[in-house]
């Protein structure tokens, strides 16, 4: 529990107390039904100590996506960092779905390098 | 302690499946495993680099042997190729790469430990115009769900290629737990060999085990059944074609290789891997023919062989007694054999006197302890082996291109004329053979100069002996052919697109097995 009210998990109070943990948004906790949030990131697993010659590790691309969030139906693209974030919703297990769009690039590359 | 952070694993093939029961006030982390599918180059004869076995590979350290640690090297590394081979005779080559008898464990491949990605062990042209710019390639969205990591693989190319296949296959297996351990999911690799490392590759593939190992193979300028150059440069060394600054390139490169059948017969018919290069049972001209040598005289064809599509009966078999006997009228020689047993282990040379050396581990070898021509028939019953068992088997999922536009020895002539000179029977890249006609004159068969179509050592009918009929349903980019040269056909930029799209013609093959066909 800390000073300014704000309830913490125990992850966040070790990241402030220390500062060796991952840096996230405290999440405040309050009795209003939508102060609620949810992060969901799509990331290619990074390589397992790679070899010095191993191929680079690409970045993440804005994929579509579609989402059952506990306030209803939501669509559109993740971030350059692979992440959408949905804040100031009921509290509850949401739905989360890559769009088809993820294997249809990588088709027309097929279809454009290698023309029947 | 809970975790802010919740991370789940999908494979490439699954990322649009829907992910139910994510938690609010959570961090949803979906990672992508994408699969690993290794190429896998595999090179042609004498493109890995070869040290005597157990020793530290290097070209200035010498063994107790009185030879050099390093035994074979690409042109980087010209003062070694230099050296010890240019202006060498054939006693000091059979030394550097066959010893006093072939054993397959007289030389391997000069890896670093541990192997890496193999690059150390093969000729560093390949690396330099080929491995490095596949490294680079652009592979667009296929990035998302496939890696492609590069590796070489040398193999001792001495050796029966049987061997190195199996060797092939094992390391196919290793490089695929490695890749499995980076990634977390590698189950196949892509073979793309150059010349002879199609044969090693498809005797991996076919009989080594490691087909279900393999998603396809890539072939470049493979000489499928066989090379009639074989043949010509045991008789008369390697060719040096072209003119100019390329003539001279070329000279200096048969220079290292061997420019005379007393320089290249003591190592390549000593070796079963040299052998496995010759013309097989199966192998036809380009214009479809199976005697692919002959013998002309004056436009007239006097003689071709094989006739009945066994050269190692009709060829390879037969001693080449390049000379008349004295008062033999006609002489019965037949100069025309693959092999003359006088070159094969030249301390005992008949024929071929060369000044002793001054290096005392060569004078000092031990006899070979058996008859040189004995040796050569069982090396070459090892390449008959080879080629009977292996055929034209090959992996279900096969591209191949092949070169044109270079003279190429395709049918090989021995053209005979009067003689009115003294003439040399072992000349620099040439041959000819000596005989006496019934009038009891004097004749010589002159090996003629390469003058078919393929990249140079490769003549088409061999190169393109895999390609799929047309209009089988053969995938892009199919088979094909390009105006390259054997032995830098990699270095070429079309060729290096051509791979690339077969890569990705393969991994569309594995991405269709996984999802679907692309529609």
């Amino acid at each position: 529990m800390s000073d300014l009210g704000l309830k913490l998990n125990y992850a966040q109070a070790d990241a402030l107390t220390f500062g060796n943990g991952p840096v996230v948004q405290p999440a405040p906790a309050c009795p209003h039904p939508l102060l609620h949030w949810i992060s969901i990131s799509l990331l290619i697993l990074p390589d397992n100590k790679p070899p010095s010659w191993w191929p680079r590790e690409t970045g993440s691309s804005e994929e579509q996506y579609t989402a059952k969030i506990t306030n209803g139906n939501k669509a559109g693209k993740i971030d350059l960092g692979g992440s959408v974030r949905f804040d100031q919703i009921p509290a509850g297990t949401c739905q989360f779905q890559v769009s088809k769009e993820f294997y249809s690039k990588i088709e027309k590359f097929f279809k454009s390098e290698l023309p029947e | 302690m809970s975790s802010m952070y919740k991370k789940q694993t999908k494979k490439w093939y699954e990322v649009d499946q829907p992910v139910s029961g994510l938690e609010t006030d959570l961090f949803h982390q979906i990672y992508v495993q994408r699969e690993a599918i290794p190429l896998v180059f595999v090179p042609g004869i004498m493109g890995s680099r070869l040290r005597s076995t157990g020793t530290d590979g290097k070209g200035d350290h010498y063994g107790a042997d009185g030879l050099p640690n390093l035994r074979w090297d690409g042109p980087s590394n010209l003062d070694f190729l230099l050296k010890h081979f240019s202006g060498s005779d054939g006693r000091q080559r059979k030394s550097m790469l066959v010893g006093p008898k072939f054993k397959d464990d007289y030389l391997e491949v000069d890896n670093q430990k541990p192997i890496g990605d193999g690059f150390h062990g093969v000729l560093a042209e390949y690396c330099e115009k080929f491995l490095n710019p596949l490294k680079n390639s652009f592979w667009g969205p296929l990035q998302k769900i496939f890696e492609f990591p590069v590796y070489a693989v040398g193999y001792n190319w001495t050796d029966d290629a049987k061997n190195s296949g199996q060797k092939l296959a094992y390391r196919i297996t290793d490089i695929i737990c490695e890749a499995d351990a980076v990634t977390g999911f590698c189950e196949r690799v892509i073979l793309i060999t150059h010349s002879m490392g199609g044969l090693v590759a498809r005797w991996a593939s076919e009989f080594g085990g490691a087909k279900s190992q393999i998603l396809g193979i890539i072939h470049g300028v493979q000489p499928v059944t066989g090379a009639p150059a074989a043949y010509w440069r045991m008789k008369g060394g390697f060719e040096a074609p072209g003119a100019w600054l390329k003539g001279l390139t070329n000279v200096i490169t048969s220079n290292i290789l061997g420019p005379s059948g007393p320089t290249v017969t003591p190592v390549l018919g000593n070796i079963p891997g040299g052998l496995e290069l010759l013309p097989n049972k199966l192998h036809r001209t380009n214009d479809g023919s199976p005697r692919w040598l002959t013998i002309t005289e004056n436009g007239v064809l006097l003689k071709s062989v094989p006739q009945a599509n066994n050269p190692y009966d009709e060829i390879y078999s037969i001693k080449a007694v390049v000379r008349p006997k004295r008062g033999e009228q006609p002489s019965t020689n037949h100069y025309w054999g693959l092999v003359d047993p006088d070159l094969l282990d030249p301390r005992f040379s008949i024929t071929w006197h060369e000044p002793l050396t001054t290096n005392n581990a060569l004078a000092a070898e031990a006899p070979s302890g058996g008859d040189p021509w004995a040796h050569y028939l069982r090396m070459l019953g090892i390449a008959e082996s080879f080629h009977d068992d292996l055929g034209k088997l090959a992996h279900p999922h096969t591209f191949c291109f092949h070169g044109l536009c270079h003279e190429t020895a395709d049918v090989i002539e021995l053209k005979i004329e009067s003689i009115f000179l003294p003439v040399d029977v072992y000349q620099q890249r040439g041959f000819c053979g000596l005989f006496t006609n019934v009038a009891g004159k004097p004749m010589k068969a002159t090996l003629q100069p390469p003058a078919g179509a393929g990249d140079g050592t490769v003549p088409m009918g061999s190169g393109n002996a895999l390609d799929a009929p047309l209009g089988s349903g053969n995938p892009e980019p199919g088979d094909d052919s390009f105006d390259v040269e054997h032995q830098p056909a990699y270095e070429d930029a079309e060729v290096l697109d051509y791979t690339r799209r077969a890569i990705i013609s393969l991994a569309k093959l594995r991405y269709e097995g996984k999802r679907g066909k692309v529609k």
